[in-house]
């Protein structure tokens, strides 16, 4: 099935803002992406790769699952 | 703007002025219909390229979602250019079925503007995609 709603939300901007208020840019500097991939993901239009979830979750030093939840 | 964007907009622009240039430029009798549709085709292979330089655009640069974006306009072009192939094919066989021979000069139009559809598709698809984020598979 094709959609382009992800069903999976996301806490990288309060992670963000829980991590000293980081930036968009250092985070994508962190995870190897660019800027607008971290504001679609965000935004929740897009849903990362397995291997981009990880990064994310390590930059904040959490499980991907902290970050990343299934909309029930 | 995505660097990917600014690429899109350019090729969807010249995909557009290239089709448009065809129909200005049509055979008025003269026999140089198709070197006229050649040549357009050479100067858009060579428009795309100056894009691609001055834009910048690497595939090594693009991240993840760039890739996934422009795999999935990639998809969404193809289904344009068959549809296109298609149509005018089709257009074709209806007007020159009672002489069951196509003029060389149509062929070569369905190739051209098949071709350039292929383009205006793909880059139309990305700008879009960036808008509506891309599709996830489920």
């Amino acid at each position: 099935m094709l959609d382009n709603k992800p069903g999976i939300s996301n806490q990288i901007r309060r992670c963000r803002f829980d991590s000293g208020e980081m930036t968009q840019e250092e985070l994508a500097q962190k995870t190897g992406v660019t800027r607008q991939t971290i504001i679609a993901l965000e935004a929740g239009k897009y849903l990362p790769s397995l291997l981009l979830a990880i990064r994310i979750a390590r930059v904040f030093n959490k499980n991907v699952e902290d970050i990343f939840q299934i909309d029930e | 703007m995505p660097i990917q964007t600014k690429e899109s907009a350019f090729t969807l622009a010249a995909s557009l002025v290239f089709m448009l240039l065809r129909v200005l430029l049509r055979d008025t009798g003269n026999g140089f219909g198709v070197e006229i549709t050649l040549l357009l085709l050479l100067l858009f292979i060579v428009v795309l390229w100056v894009i691609r330089h001055f834009t910048g655009v690497k595939l090594k640069s693009l991240d993840e979602m760039d890739l996934t974006i422009r795999s999935q306009a990639a998809i969404i072009a193809t289904h344009g250019f068959g549809a296109v192939v298609m149509c005018y094919a089709l257009a074709l066989y209806l007007i020159y079925r009672g002489s069951a021979c196509v003029p060389l000069p149509q062929v070569i139009n369905l190739a051209y503007f098949s071709w350039l559809s292929l383009y205006a598709v793909w880059s139309g698809s990305i700008m879009i995609l960036y808008k509506t984020g891309a599709w996830h598979v489920r």
